[in-house]
């Protein structure tokens, strides 16, 4: 008797749960997407006057969302927890100038590139012997923790690697000579010029896509994404955008 | 759960925390040495010297110890045009700001020595200075050990804020294997252990030192 109780409870526990387990395109549908970023990446997202979070990829994210009828809801965090958080289904998708990188293939699902560009390295105007990736042996090279451009930087031989929190702690860092180069994405480093003229691209890295990341679960909802991406790119869109924030 | 993750990342972590033991020891030494003279000028009889350290002790205690770390770090290369190390930094940053509570802490046990101690010391003609060496900051130490082992194990807590400034540290070296391999719980669950692991010997050791001095 307490046998079956037991597996009737246990059958109706996973009978509920299978129906509360919607598909993420429809929970996205009925609930809204929650959109997770770092906003310390200028021109991809930042903080203006007011705090409000600015940038390309709200910009996109608030584009697609129009395209497939959604409500968006962007949450800042840090740069590291973003992964985590998506994988613990705290948010939906990362907007966050994320490169594909394969390492991160293994964990999240990417959607279509938006947005190609190389990296680059950067360095106080004064600072002279830096013009290529190996040029950085022996010196403190500033980055974001988590970032594929901490990667590049560890797989420099002899290069000391500083993972700051923030991207424009990194940046702040090279400019205040705690640091003596930066490797950041190139639309990123032009924004980080304007702020420190003292600073100077020395040298272009290679080219790295760029796109939304999704849990792996998410199949149906990074394809409609897709779609609507594909969508932003015919209509002209997408140069629209690219021109207002990466100009 | 990635046991196996934890076990694959325990030399860099150890490594870290190896760093975080440098820096809170460090620290609690400059601390120590440097409150114990912002103690005295606490309590001399000078008065704007007294003025100015009690001002020196409310700016250390009134404002966020990341905030003092980020101005030494970002400040002084500002100020004064050079590198600073960050280790150098921090360590600079946990010893000026332990000195504020470390100098709290002294007075409190300085003034805990009865009066008579210093009467008795004088009457039988110690100097002013030898009655402080000699029979004050002694005893004053003894019973300071308890608080002073608090404000180790605070440093060594609080030392995991200079991973803001990109000090590998054990806090940082679990955040740097998380960032990498997206597993945050096992990171910080590993780094929990290892931390309490410090501080447990921290108090063990304080306990010995208490029975041991406590006897004589």
């Amino acid at each position: 008797m307490r046998k079956w109780f037991t597996v009737m409870v246990l059958v109706g526990i996973l009978g509920a749960s299978s129906t509360l387990a919607q598909s993420c395109l429809a929970s996205a549908k009925t609930n809204g997407l929650t959109v997770g970023t770092s906003p310390d990446y200028p021109p991809f997202e930042s903080l203006d006057k007011d705090n409000k979070i600015i940038g390309f990829d709200v910009d996109l994210i608030n584009a697609i969302a129009a395209e497939l009828g959604f409500k968006v809801n962007i949450v800042g965090q840090s740069f590291d927890g973003l992964i985590p958080a998506l994988l613990s289904k705290k948010i939906d998708v990362i907007a966050a100038g994320l490169t594909i990188t394969e390492e991160r293939k293994k964990s999240v699902d990417f959607t279509r590139p938006y947005i190609s560009g190389p990296n680059v390295i950067i360095t106080r105007k004064e600072t002279s012997g830096i013009s290529k990736l190996e040029d950085l042996a022996g010196k403190k090279v500033a980055v974001q923790i988590g970032s594929a451009q901490e990667k590049i930087a560890s797989g420099v031989k002899g290069a000391e690697v500083k993972s700051y929190n923030l991207y424009t702690d990194a940046a702040l860092a090279v400019n205040t000579r705690q640091a003596d180069a930066l490797i950041v994405h190139r639309f990123v480093g032009r924004a980080f010029l304007k702020q420190y003229p003292d600073l100077k691209i020395v040298a272009e890295l290679n080219q790295v896509d760029t796109g939304l990341a999704l849990r792996k679960d998410c199949g149906d909802l990074r394809q409609a994404i897709d779609a609507a991406i594909e969508k932003l790119e015919k209509s002209g869109k997408m140069d629209e955008l690219a021109a207002k924030w990466f100009k | 759960m990635d046991f196996g993750l934890i076990h694959d990342s325990l030399p860099f972590l150890l490594q870290g925390a190896w760093v975080t033991l440098r820096i809170t020891a460090l620290s609690l030494a400059f601390g120590i040495l440097l409150g114990t003279l912002v103690a005295l000028a606490r309590m001399s009889p000078v008065r704007w010297l007294s003025r100015l350290t009690l001002g020196y002790i409310e700016l250390l205690r009134g404002t966020p110890l990341l905030v003092q770390i980020f101005l030494i770090f970002f400040g002084i290369p500002q100020l004064t045009q050079r590198q600073i190390n960050e280790f150098v930094a921090g360590v600079i940053a946990f010893s000026i700001n332990s000195s504020a509570y470390v100098a709290e802490i002294l007075r409190a046990g300085i003034q805990s020595i009865p009066k008579g101690q210093r009467e008795a010391s004088l009457a039988l003609g110690l100097s002013p200075t030898q009655t402080l060496r000699y029979i004050i900051l002694p005893q004053a130490f003894i019973r300071v050990i308890p608080p002073l082992v608090n404000e180790g194990i605070a440093l060594l807590k609080n030392s995991s804020l200079l991973s803001a400034i990109a000090v590998v540290e054990l806090t940082r070296a679990g955040q740097l294997i998380s960032a990498r391999t997206f597993k945050p719980f096992e990171m910080y669950l590993a780094v929990s252990v290892i931390y309490l692991a410090m501080t447990l010997i921290l108090s063990w050791i304080a306990r010995q030192l208490e029975a041991r001095w406590q006897v004589r």
